[in-house]
């Protein structure tokens, strides 16, 4: 594993506002780099990152289990009580879930480790599988990557087999918060791999969302909702006004309720505590557990946190990094800090993702910080050798 | 040679963007696509749409029905979820091709069928003959209404003849109650 510079594709900016990614820049700071790749080989591929990948949705989907059977485990989740019925049926009836992103430490040393599983409302979905895969084609085309440089990405192909996998009788909606570019982005092109599939589609906003007077979800034509695809965190769903009409709302939602429990930070402890010593899992426990104390280099995090925030890097018992935010008042959980790549002041954290039950891919992320937040930067990657 | 990790066709893009702006946001222009449903082919002429088409979209959607209507063993099985009096035994039907070998079975009445925008929207019934052989065609759903009201079409899932519930017409009481607590935050995705 190794990171490299190369030329800038020039016409870079212009392909990305072609296809409707304007989000290349945020917060006036560049988010895609073109001028930068980290290199693998096939074996750190295929034995580091894919496979433990694959390996740990299971353990995921095995703890999981264990918490649908243990209503004091929800609870300890912060999933709010009237709602625990809601997401232990989810799982029971084996309700369909569609994608997650893994975030793993790697430096091509050692076991990848597991940081976290954004299983219910992951983005850089569209940078992985669409712009990354067009970035190593035009380099090669262009001469600049060998000829046989390869890549960790069937993301869309994968995809759009998921979404086949679906009932395409209903129309198959899209819910977002639409004035987030990335979060409007990112829907727009789930839909489209959806419509790849053979679903009518339709996109609104999680605002738009209404209900009628038999408490059934509507869209803005008065539908009912029936089947909805929605970047939007259970977490929060479970908590709002409209959460009265979910346990008996008909929709099919996608992520279904039970992602609530593997996008739950709480799931590392019990990840811990189900497989501990595990070679892809580092220690981890609630903050209330005496435990945690024994964790002198450690993260805290809190159990709903999204973006980076609200997380504390603890060195030597005396924490030398905060991020602010408001996350943190479901409890906390604290793990082992571990290396991350690192060149340069640059910290890169490796994003695996699981589409269906399946490992398809990678995408990167780097920050000046050891905390990934939302002003890293997408790099795309190579598989050399 | 290896097998390659990258997937084998170039990624596309159907919609050509993912800035997903107004038109997509709205349903393409001023008239959204929608389905109508409807409970005969008269009620569906009367909708506007050519006598002949809609003649010929009921027997599609019956012919769908006789074949994947929701089976059930027994009257009373089906009853439950239909009505009382809503469903009939297959060896009763003159037609007999409901009944494929697999023995008498009880399937609920049809109460009406979906049409897709798109064949309301044809202007002859020429135009339907043509469209009906393109690749985009889809046929009228088969519509039932269950005992508490819903309405649902058959599908085939996993073999299993199951009823699927499809986008019905309401009216909207309220809506924002999905959204709140994230809007202090700004976006959410991870």
């Amino acid at each position: 594993m190794q990171r490299i510079s190369l030329p800038e594709r020039e016409d870079w900016r212009e392909k990305a506002e072609a296809v409707g990614f304007g989000f290349h820049e945020m917060y006036g700071e560049p988010y895609w780099l073109d001028d930068a790749a980290f290199v693998f080989t096939l074996a750190e591929i295929e034995e580091a990152i894919e496979d433990p990948s694959a390996e740990l949705h299971q353990m995921c989907m095995d703890v999981a289990e264990d918490v649908i059977r243990d209503p004091a485990m929800m609870t300890k989740l912060a999933i709010p009580e009237p709602m625990q019925d809601l997401v232990r049926r989810s799982f029971e009836d084996q309700e369909r879930h569609l994608y997650g992103r893994f975030d793993l430490a790697y430096d091509g040393t050692g076991p990848a480790k597991l940081l976290e599983y954004n299983a219910d409302t992951p983005t850089s979905i569209f940078e992985s599988a669409y712009f990354q895969y067009n970035w190593l084609t035009d380099n090669v085309e262009r001469g600049v990557l060998p000829e046989d440089a390869d890549q960790f990405n069937a993301i869309q192909e994968t995809l759009i087999e998921a979404f086949r996998k679906f009932s395409n009788e209903p129309i198959f909606h899209f819910a977002a918060y639409t004035e987030s570019d990335e979060d409007r982005g990112t829907a727009a092109y789930l839909m489209d791999c959806a419509i790849q599939a053979g679903h009518r589609t339709e996109l609104l906003d999680m605002r738009e969302i209404g209900v009628d007077d038999q408490g059934r979800y509507t869209d803005m034509q008065d539908r009912t909702i029936e089947l909805c695809f929605k970047l939007y965190p259970w977490e929060d769903m479970l908590r709002e006004p409209f959460a009265e009409h979910l346990p008996h709302s008909r929709t099919q939602f996608v992520e279904p309720p039970w992602k609530a429990i593997l996008s739950n930070k709480g799931l590392l402890p019990l990840l811990w505590e189900r497989f501990s010593g595990h070679p892809n899992l580092l220690p981890a426990y609630f903050a209330d557990d005496p435990r945690a104390g024994n964790l002198k280099n450690a993260v805290r995090k809190p159990l709903h946190s999204r973006e980076g925030e609200n997380i504390t890097v603890i060195e030597a018992g005396l924490e030398t990094e905060v991020s602010d935010g408001n996350y943190g008042e479901e409890g906390f959980i604290v793990q082992e800090l571990t290396r991350l790549f690192e060149k340069d002041g640059k910290y890169a954290v490796l994003g695996t993702w699981i589409v269906g039950n399946t490992c398809c891919g990678l995408g990167m992320r780097e920050d000046r910080s050891r905390i990934t937040r939302n002003l890293s930067r997408f790099i795309p990657h190579a598989i050399i050798g | 040679m290896r097998k390659r990790k990258i997937g084998a066709r170039p990624p596309l893009l159907t919609l050509g963007t993912i800035a997903a702006t107004g038109m997509v946001l709205t349903g393409c222009g001023e008239d959204p696509p929608t389905e109508a449903l409807f409970s005969t082919p008269t009620e569906c002429a009367a909708s506007g749409v050519d006598l002949q088409i809609c003649e010929a979209e009921y027997q599609a959607a019956l012919s769908e029905h006789l074949k994947n209507a929701p089976r059930f063993d027994g009257q009373a099985a089906c009853e439950a979820e239909y009505g009382e009096g809503r469903c009939l035994e297959t060896s009763n039907l003159v037609n007999q091709q409901a009944n494929d070998g697999a023995g008498s079975f009880f399937i609920p009445f049809m109460t009406g069928y979906l049409i897709s925008s798109a064949i309301g929207n044809l202007a002859s019934y020429a135009a339907y003959r043509n469209y009906r052989s393109s690749p985009s065609y889809t046929y009228s759903a088969p519509i039932y209404r269950t005992r508490g009201g819903q309405t649902v079409t058959s599908a085939v899932q996993g073999g299993q003849r199951v009823s699927r519930p499809v986008n019905v017409n309401t009216r909207t009481v309220s809506r924002s109650g999905f959204g709140g607590r994230s809007s202090s935050r700004g976006f959410f995705g991870s």
